[in-house]
């Protein structure tokens, strides 16, 4: 009787076109692992994630300050704009840096950025208390950006930059918000990234990335402990880059080692 | 020899009129020599309204068929010399004839109205001397070079200084000598612009005058396979240029169409909503002519009439030709959510700067790119909602400043697949160059190959560039740096605090630095309005030592020192 109720259920959300995220994937669940990916960049991580991040999802980039995120993210937009494509890139707080981003092999020609309200919304200082109204600004307003984006359609890949928005704010966002942008990229030839310092949006079919900088310290370490290194140039920062989340990908393997080296000017 | 022209320039019996000003013989009425041209032009069009622009003095005018109209084809030709009288650019020639090159050939030669009947262009035209035949080797070209100015100096209000090849016949007849750099093997901009209109090059015309050839029959009575041999076709075309047949079709000017529409409101409307009726029942049909023309809006101009009598104008340059009325209303009414009118309006009036329709070519191997369209309303609603200016493509600056950059606007470009497989095309190239042993390995498995088979590159192969960079580290600016408290520990910082909850900073782990920048210290900003007069002057470039530094809150920052000031700031964070 359960299994009859249970089946009944599913075939009310593949109905609605809910089956995707709310029913489980397993063998005879029928939802098959998604096929087209498109590349992080990273080649050891795409094996890992059978292509790379799904299109038509939401997936996740998430970490401490300093453990990647962004390097990982322009090293996914050079992929793209290298390809010929086009992307989106909300930033929240307007805090990217051009110079990284065309180092980091951005074709910025191919890239729309969409830049918020100035960092001072997400770094008040520490009189003005808690509350965070220019945040909550800011980050409903790069929502709404996210979403016109998305429903314009055209991007490969649609990034939005939360990684210094406070986790108050995040918290405060309906999960409705998330939902409905999931529907609006569902079955587009388009993937989206949102960075952030925890998980909070990620799809059904989408992934969650998880950055650890543990062996970044290290990096720097080799450096700070030679005294005679004053003037040397900053060596990079490296991070493992982990799945902690994916629903439609068969297997999570070893963690990938994220290299990133400072530029020199 | 009597040489029937044949019909390159339409039927035998077609009458084609030429009328062109004699402008040494009278002060001109109007300044701009553009000024004459459309006068010509509207003398023209009294008559017929297929009229072709030769050159600024000269105009092809086709009278067929208007007998029972105007007249007989000298009352046409006394007509349009009346009319250039009454207008004050007399004197004017006119010449009917059957032919295109032979009313232009007669038209030059001759002062009045002359008239030749069809059939008889080469008779006509035979005791005409040689060097009648430059007002064609001019004309045309001015044409095509006129437009090449125009859209080069589309803004500049300055009068066109004439070309003195473009003038009547005797001036430009006496420069039938080429030049000396017209003998030059590369082809100049000019004979580039000759060759596409079809008309031969001067040089084999001074070749034939130097072999004493002095009027047109004389050449047109030349066996044309021996001129050919010895002058190559240019010198066949000058024949048939000399026996008055037309190398091409007459092409007839379009008349400059005003794309605009206006609507009078009987009650002043206010708000955006009752406004999108309007803007649709007026882009609607404006749209449709676009598409009847195969013409694209360029530039989009609203003016608004306010019931103050005041006039509310908005501009929008479109990156590209659009004609979608739907997309118009949205840009407009999106620009009109920023700038609002101030009060109610009277009266709306769009107009229209018509551009060449757009023609994509879309590629089966690459992804297609969005329509223009959607970009431009995308971008359009991105403004709205972010603001003017924090929407459109990043750009590098030349410049030392740290985090400058510029913002473009976001344009798509319809080809960019094949941009990129020339670019790859490119690269690979590059890097076939830089490694000798990767190339002579590459034709060693050529030569012993004796059909070798189409590699197909994989798919990671598609993006060469990205994949064989590794990533680099990125910085995340604070546009506005944040004030920092920093302890020295002799040279180097110890300890880094903020007052910002989110970034509490903490003990230097590790460091780097410091590396000195300066710049721009010559430049000196524009002091703010409302600024005392004994301010100091605000300081526009910068002079710092940055640092490096691995906090213990696990961040990494960048860190500076202003060394004008002394104060410390949190510049960037790495991640």
């Amino acid at each position: 009787m359960p299994a009859t109720c249970r089946a009944d259920v599913e075939a009310l959300l593949r109905a609605k076109k809910l089956d995707r995220t709310l029913v489980p994937v397993t063998k005879g669940s029928g939802i098959s692992v998604a096929a087209e990916t498109m590349t992080t960049g990273l080649t050891l991580l795409d094996q890992q994630l059978g292509g790379g991040l799904p299109l038509g999802h939401f997936s996740e980039v998430v970490g401490p300050r300093s453990s990647g995120r962004t390097s990982l993210l322009m090293a996914m937009l050079a992929v793209t704009t290298s390809r010929g494509e086009l992307a989106a890139l909300v930033d929240t707080f307007d805090m990217l840096d051009v110079e990284s981003m065309a180092a980091a092999g951005v074709r910025l020609d191919r890239l729309l950025w969409v830049r918020g309200e100035t960092s001072t919304s997400a770094f008040p200082p520490a009189t003005a208390g808690r509350r965070q109204p220019g945040a909550d600004r800011a980050i409903e307003r790069a929502l709404k950006a996210t979403n016109l984006v998305l429903q314009a359609g055209g991007m490969s890949l649609v990034a939005l930059d939360l990684a210094d928005a406070p986790i108050q704010a995040l918290r405060r966002i309906p999960m409705t918000t998330w939902l409905r942008l999931q529907r609006v990229i569902e079955g587009q030839p388009t993937a989206a990234v949102v960075t952030g310092t925890v998980p909070m949006s990620r799809s059904a079919g989408g992934v969650t990335l998880e950055l650890t900088a543990g062996a970044r310290r290290l990096a720097l370490g080799a450096s700070s402990q030679n005294p005679g290194l004053g003037n040397a140039p900053f060596p990079g920062i490296e991070s493992d880059v982990r799945i902690q989340r994916a629903r439609l990908v068969p297997g999570m393997g070893a963690p990938v080692r994220l290299t990133a080296a400072a530029q020199v000017a | 020899m009597r040489n029937v022209p044949s019909s390159a320039g339409g039927t035998p019996d077609a009458t084609r009129g030429f009328i062109t000003r004699s402008r040494g013989a009278a002060e001109p009425l109007h300044a701009g020599d553009e000024t004459v041209t459309s006068v010509l032009l509207d003398i023209a069009r009294m008559v017929s309204p297929r009229v072709a622009a030769r050159s600024r003095y000269q105009i092809v005018i086709d009278v067929e068929g208007l007998e029972r109209l105007v007249g007989d084809p000298r009352a046409i030709g006394e007509r349009l010399r009346q009319a250039a009288e009454d207008r004050g650019i007399a004197p004017v020639h006119v010449a009917v004839a059957g032919t295109c090159t032979a009313a232009m050939l007669l038209a030059a030669a001759r002062a009045g109205v002359s008239v030749v009947p069809a059939g008889g262009e080469a008779d006509a035209l035979a005791p005409l001397p040689l060097r009648t035949l430059a007002v064609l080797a001019s004309e045309g070209i001015e044409v095509r070079r006129q437009k090449t100015e125009d859209r080069r100096q589309n803004s500049t209000p300055e009068p066109r200084i004439p070309n003195p090849e473009s003038r009547e016949l005797a001036p430009g007849a006496q420069r039938l000598a080429p030049s000396p750099e017209s003998r030059l093997p590369r082809r100049s901009p000019e004979e580039s612009g000759r060759a596409k209109a079809g008309i031969p090059s001067p040089d084999s015309l001074a070749v034939v005058a130097r072999w004493g050839l002095r009027t047109l029959g004389e050449l047109a009575a030349l066996p044309a396979a021996e001129l050919s041999e010895r002058l190559g076709q240019d010198g066949v075309r000058w024949q048939r240029l000399a026996r008055g047949e037309d190398s091409g079709p007459l092409m007839p000017a379009l008349v400059e169409e005003p794309f605009e529409a206006s609507l009078e409101l009987e009650w002043p409307i206010d708000g955006l909503e009752p406004l999108s009726f309007v803007l649709s029942r007026l882009l609607d049909p404006l749209c449709q002519r676009l598409e009847y023309r195969d013409r694209g809006a360029a530039v989009l101009h609203l003016r608004l009439r306010l019931v103050t009598r005041a006039l509310h104008i908005r501009s929008l340059q479109l990156p590209a030709p659009m004609r979608d009325p739907k997309v118009l209303r949205t840009l407009l009414l999106l620009d009109l959510e920023s700038h609002p009118a101030p009060a109610g309006i009277d009266a709306v009036t769009v107009a229209i700067d018509p551009t060449p329709g757009r023609i994509v070519q879309e590629s089966l191997l690459t992804r297609a790119m969005p329509a223009p369209e959607l970009i431009s309303t995308l971008v359009a609603r991105l403004q709205a909602l972010m603001g003017d200016g924090r929407c459109g493509s990043p750009a590098l600056v030349d410049s030392h400043r740290p985090g400058a950059f510029s913002m473009r606007p976001f344009v798509v470009h319809q080809d960019e697949g094949r941009r990129q497989k020339s670019e790859d095309r490119r690269q690979n190239q590059e890097a076939r160059s830089q490694k000798p042993e990767a190339v002579a390995s590459s034709q060693y498995s050529v030569a012993s190959t004796r059909n070798p088979e189409p590699r197909i590159p994989s798919p990671g192969e598609l993006a060469p560039s990205a994949k064989s960079r590794a990533p680099s580290v990125c910085l995340r600016r604070f546009r506005l740096p944040i004030p920092a408290r920093v302890l020295m520990d002799g040279t180097r910082p110890i300890s880094v605090r903020t007052d910002r909850l989110a970034l509490a900073g903490g003990r230097v782990q590790a460091a780097a630095g410091p590396w000195r920048t300066s710049g721009e210290w010559w430049k000196t900003p524009a002091a703010p309005a409302g600024a005392q007069p004994a301010s100091p002057p605000r300081r526009a470039g910068w002079n710092r030592d940055e640092w490096d530094v691995a906090l213990s809150d696990g961040g990494l920052y960048r860190i500076f020192e202003d060394r004008d000031t002394g104060r410390w700031f949190v510049g960037a964070v790495v991640d």
